[in-house]
């Protein structure tokens, strides 16, 4: 019986199993919704209000670091100026200037995401300031 | 196996030895060796900075266990093309508050180096310069990954990074509606 190896431990072996399953998932490669919150940070910081918003609907882990990273994903009132900078884009051969308007965190201020604006056209640009 | 006799010394002698190399040895958690320039690699990761000054280097290669060879191999890549294409001081002054001063965009050498990337490989990358503190290298990995959302819808996200939905129905329609400004035409 000693050295029989253990033939049935049923309850760890199959949860053993179950929880390599769950880990894996129906992902076979790295799957990008479990990187680590400081990392999902990160990336916010470089997108813009709108794209913020649409990150932070992609799955409940982004939006749970959108929302740790002041993301504004209820209808919270916020706090919206002018940015400073006005840029000239050039899109498919066309110049447009971009303004952005800052909206400000009510508390804190010191968080802000940046949304451009078309000047001339004054349509709502969800492609931040960059030539393309 | 080796005679106690002169042990010390030969400790001594290769303590001496690694201490007066420019170069760290790095072992990926498959086991391959890769070389990197010793200053480079304190300048560009806190994590082998702390390694380097508390002496828990390897001469026969530091064990990275967390780092596959192919994410290891852009980490070794990105520090030698940083340290032979950068004037230094212009990158090390990009400060961690958020969004209070805009992060320094990508040199275009940096953006080259993320571009040929497969998705599986930027996403190692990305986890290998956050274990390793490497503030620049995650900031120019974290900005190709927002270039790849730009201009998407959450849906179109979710399918560019294989990504599942995990919101229930009564949570989408919420977000549907305080997304509608911004996404929705209707």
């Amino acid at each position: 019986m000693e050295g029989a190896p253990p033939a049935s431990r049923p309850g760890s072996d199959s949860l053993c199993e179950e929880f390599s399953k769950a880990a894996l998932g129906s992902f076979p490669s790295p799957s990008w919704s479990d990187l680590p919150i400081d990392i999902l940070i990160s990336i916010l910081q470089w997108l813009e209000l709108p794209q913020a918003l649409a990150f932070a609907s992609v799955c409940t882990t982004w939006r749970a670091a959108a929302i740790g990273a002041g993301v504004p994903c209820s209808f919270a009132p916020w706090i919206m100026s002018w940015g400073k900078h006005l840029k000239e884009t050039h899109v498919h051969g066309r110049c447009s200037s971009v303004v952005t308007c800052n909206l400000y965190h009510p508390v804190d201020v010191k968080k802000y995401y940046g949304v451009s604006f078309q000047r001339v056209a004054l349509f709502f640009a969800v492609e931040p300031l960059t030539d393309g | 196996m080796e005679v106690d006799k002169g042990k010390g010394e030969a400790e001594e002698t290769r303590k001496v030895a690694e201490a007066d190399r420019d170069t760290v040895t790095l072992k990926s958690s498959d086991g391959k060796l890769f070389e990197v320039s010793k200053e480079a690699a304190a300048r560009l990761s806190t994590v082998l900075a702390g390694m380097i000054a508390g002496g828990s280097i390897d001469d026969n290669g530091t064990d990275l266990k967390q780092i596959g060879s192919e994410a290891l191999e852009n980490v070794v890549d990105y520090c030698n093309k940083h340290a032979n294409s950068i004037p230094s001081a212009a990158l090390i002054s990009s400060s961690i508050s958020f969004n209070t001063a805009p992060f320094k965009e990508p040199e275009e050498w940096e953006r080259k180096f993320v571009d040929r990337l497969s998705h599986d490989a930027l996403f190692d990358l990305v986890e290998a310069a956050n274990f390793l503190g490497m503030e620049r290298l995650l900031d120019v990995t974290c900005h190709k990954i927002s270039e790849m959302m730009k201009g998407k819808s959450p849906d179109q996200i979710r399918e560019v990074f294989n990504i599942k939905n995990d919101y229930t129905k009564e949570e989408l329609e919420e977000i549907r509606q305080e997304l509608a400004w911004a996404f929705y035409d209707d």
